[in-house]
């Protein structure tokens, strides 16, 4: 008996658990962006990649929040259909209330941002249906 | 049917397809000689891009450092399209909008703008289709391209709710720039050649970024 109470309280509890992660995804407004990892690539330098998945329209893919407070030197982008779809880079500034835009266009491009701010890079795409795009980040390595 | 005739004609045959494979061989060792001992170089101009040219020493290091600073940053690129793809050419554009250096990395062809610090990398089959373009969104936003040989100037049609504005767009070197109000706009373009291109700008689609 004892021990039919004891598995019945743990399923209760990992179910609540369970439904708390979901309740928190469900509930996020901001579409969190699975980082391929970072990289040191200079004394100074890093760079992150991020993305690499299928973005809806207007649905801005920010890198790991929680994670990517950093100096940001560029944020660089690519989609997965020859350069086909238009999109943007864009940036939020470390104490500012939403990110703006740095640079749309095809291809693949990067923006340059002030990196003497410290921010948060995201990318989003323009074409009329979800797109594949990839974005890195190159940062500053040392100050951050 | 003589047989000695057949067997003579045979040897004709075959004695002159000798001696032809011999003068053959003879060409491609002069040929491949005469190669070696001059210094050809590796790779030639783009033949679509006439502001390309073979990328030397002297010509990287004569960069701006900002230039410099980037390809050095692609080296590390993990993004599709550029890593480890090598510089092969390169040129400068003095375009409406400032100095662009334009170059040719692998399959691609990229311009960099270099008081704006942004560039466009795109495959030759992108650009030719008059599809590459970067605008940098603002009132107006600031618009460049990059165009193959034989467009001299393409044409803008901004449309909002007062009407249609067009404006001439000179190409310079391969690349142009423009100021454009930040609403639906339309490239059209025409070569020299008769090919043409019709572009779609989305700069109304962001144009909330004008409020900054």
């Amino acid at each position: 008996m004892t021990i039919v109470l004891a598995t019945r309280k743990s399923a209760m509890i990992i179910a609540l658990i369970a439904f708390i992660a979901f309740c928190a995804q469900a509930g996020s407004s901001v579409q969190v962006a699975r980082a391929d990892g970072c990289a040191q690539s200079g004394p100074a330098l890093g760079y992150c990649n991020y993305a690499g998945e299928s973005v809806p329209k207007y649905t801005p893919r920010w890198l790991e929040v929680g994670n990517n407070l950093r100096y940001w030197y560029a944020n660089e982008i690519a989609d997965a259909y020859g350069g086909s779809v238009s999109k943007c880079t864009g940036y939020k500034k470390e104490g500012s209330g939403i990110g703006t835009w740095l640079n749309c266009g095809t291809g693949t491009f990067s923006s340059p941002i002030n990196g003497g701010y410290r921010g948060w890079i995201f990318i989003e795409q323009l074409a009329n249906g979800p797109r594949i795009i990839y974005g890195q980040g190159r940062h500053n390595i040392i100050c951050c | 049917m003589n047989t000695s005739h057949i067997g003579r004609r045979n040897g004709a045959v075959l004695g002159g397809l000798l001696g032809c494979g011999m003068i053959v061989a003879l060409s491609l060792l002069l040929f491949s000689g005469s190669a070696s001992s001059e210094t050809a170089p590796a790779v030639s101009p783009n033949p679509t891009f006439s502001v390309l040219q073979p990328d030397t020493a002297a010509a990287r290091t004569g960069l701006p450092d900002n230039v410099q600073a980037w390809l050095a940053a692609q080296e590390a690129s993990a993004l599709p399209g550029l890593k480890g793809e090598e510089l092969i050419v390169i040129g400068v554009a003095q375009t409406h909008g400032g100095e662009a250096v334009v170059m040719q990395m692998g399959e691609n062809v990229c311009a960099y703008m270099v008081d704006q610090e942004t560039n466009s990398c795109g495959s030759v089959d992108l650009i030719k289709s008059g599809s590459l373009y970067l605008f940098t969104p603002g009132c107006p936003s600031f618009v460049m391209g990059i165009l193959p040989d034989g467009y001299s100037e393409i044409t803008a049609e901004s449309t909002d709710g007062k009407g249609t504005e067009t404006q001439g767009i000179p190409v310079t070197s391969n690349v142009y720039t423009a100021e454009l109000k930040s609403v639906n706009t339309v490239l059209t373009g025409t070569s020299n050649a008769g090919e043409s291109f019709r572009t779609e700008l989305p700069l109304g689609q962001v144009k909330a970024s004008c409020q900054s």
